[in-house]
Formats: structure tokens, sequence, C-alpha cells
């Protein structure tokens, strides 16, 4: 094991003037040990986060591959008339549709000596 | 074996050298569990306080943007670790009633075996004639590098040298540094 590390961290600590009284031995091995039983791996996060990109592109594709190809015209919606009668006679409320003479229903003008 | 730049060492360790990390570790206890003492007063507590501050920094070690020194980056996360310590420290003090002795500096704490440390007080003076044995542009280059925390790009700038000639002197300078050391302790 490489020791010229260590002894360069006590001599920048020392020219700092920042070092504690003492340090553990085994200060290294412990710290080396918990990252070892964690395994932080860190080419796996990244493989990760490259399958969260893919999986976000594949959504992406098939939501606007739907979205173009979606017609609303071809939707089969079926007409169906209302079954529950209108409430005809009701004193309160009447229709009243008023028809003008100088005009049929296809609003066409009919030329009658009364509409001129 | 020769000692590596922080930069390359963090490259190798998200390259997937999990052991690279090993020197980070190394190099810079001392400053780190120094940091965490500051605030924990205990130096067992120090000591743990800064494995989960390498730990953190480990794990995040992807995030690490290379325009800073490594060293700044792990000091903040150093503090903020050592102050959460402190707050979780308060809260627990708060329910358990602790009595005021147990908040005290205890240096006593690591009382075991003084084999199982490395004093570094006994060092203070045998570190000081090694610098100064150095050549006066490789111990400037020490200074404005490992002392007043300058990037490369930075003493570059001050001194009007390229950056590789700054490296190679603060490599020179280094291994300078450590074979004195070993020299003088027949390491």
């Amino acid at each position: 094991m490489n020791d010229n590390y260590r002894i360069f961290g006590k001599i920048i600590s020392v020219l700092n003037k920042d070092y504690p009284p003492r340090v553990s031995k085994k200060f290294t091995d412990r710290v080396m040990s918990e990252i070892n039983k964690n395994k932080i791996n860190f080419s796996k996060q990244t493989s990760n986060n490259y399958l969260n990109v893919a999986a976000s592109m594949v959504f992406a594709v098939i939501t606007s591959f739907v979205l173009v190809n979606y017609n609303p015209d071809n939707s089969n919606l079926v007409s169906s008339e209302s079954t529950v009668p209108e409430p005809v006679g009701d004193n309160l409320i009447q229709k009243v549709i008023e028809k003008d003479p100088c005009y049929d229903d296809n609003d066409m003008i009919i030329k009658k000596d009364a509409c001129d | 074996m020769n000692i590596e730049d922080d930069e390359q060492i963090i490259e190798n360790c998200i390259s997937g050298d999990t052991d690279s990390f090993r020197y980070l570790v190394d190099k810079y206890q001392p400053r780190i569990i120094n940091a965490c003492y500051k605030y924990t007063k205990n130096l067992d507590d120090a000591e743990d306080v800064a494995q989960e501050v390498f730990l953190k920094a480990y794990s995040n070690l992807d995030k690490f943007k290379f325009d800073s020194k490594f060293y700044s980056w792990i000091y903040r996360i150093a503090i903020n670790t050592s102050l959460n310590y402190i707050n979780s420290k308060e809260k627990r003090q708060e329910k358990e009633t602790i009595s005021e002795e147990s908040c005290q500096i205890n240096d006593n704490s690591a009382s075991s075996n003084p084999k199982d440390y490395y004093e570094l007080t006994e060092l203070v003076d045998k570190v000081q004639p090694l610098i100064n044995k150095l050549p006066n542009d490789l111990k400037i280059l020490i200074e404005l590098y490992e002392i007043n925390d300058n990037t490369y790009e930075e003493i570059s700038k001050k001194l009007s040298m390229p950056i590789g000639t700054v490296r190679s002197r603060l490599h020179r300078a280094r291994n300078m540094l450590i074979s004195g050391f070993k020299s003088m302790n027949n390491e």
C-alpha cells in the first residue's frame, strides 16, 4: 500500500497548523471497509441513469406516435335520440317558434307581396 | 511510488477503482478530523463524524466539480456534517439531560493503546526544517498550493508560469518532502 499519501497528509496538516492531537491508525481501513460494505458503485449509478433516460425517451416516442395518429373523426360515436319526452304544456314556460313568412326553412327569400 | 493529483485519484474512483479513495482519506484525514474536532470537542466523536464525511464525499464524488480543490469541497461537507452532529447531540441531551461535565473537551476519550494512534504534535518541529530545505521556487509553490489553497491556474497566473510547469514542480516538491520525512523517521 502506498504510504506516501499518509506521510504527505501529515506534512500538510502540520504546515497548515491544522491537525488533531492524534489520529487512529485504523481510520482509513474503517472508512474503506464502510465504502466496500455499502458497495457504492459509480458505473452502476451511471448505467441506471442511462436506463432512466432510455425509458423516458421510449415513453415520449410512444406518446407522440399515439397523439399524431389520433383522429377524432374516426371515433365511433353513436347518436341516439332521447326517449325522455320534453315537458309540453308547462304553464310557466312555453316554446314559441315564430316562423318568418318571408323565409322558408332553407333561408331562401320568398318573394311575396307582403314581404316587400 | 509517486503521489498523484487529487483530480486523477477522483477520476480513478469514478471509473471504478474504489481503492484509490484510500489515498484521499490518508492525505486529508488529519485536517478533516481536526475540522470535526473543533465542533465535537471529543476525538472519538470527531473520528466518527469524519468517517461519515468521507463516506458522504465518496458517494457524491461524481458530483464534484473540478473547478475547485477537493479539500475545499470536503471541508464544506465536514462543517455541515459536524453541525448536524451538534444539532442531533443537543436534541439527545435535551432528552437525556446529560450533565455539564460530559460537554467539556475530552482529550482522554481515546485513551487506549498509544500504538493505535499517530501523534501529530511531535511532528511540528520536524516538518519545518523539511520545508526550509526545499529550493526557494519549490517552497513558494508548496506555500501557494498547500497552505494558501490556490489552484494550479491561480498559481500559473501569479507566477506567470505554464500550468504544466506548476504541476511538475509541485510534484517534485512533494516527493522531496516525503523522501526527507522518510529518511528523518527511518520509514
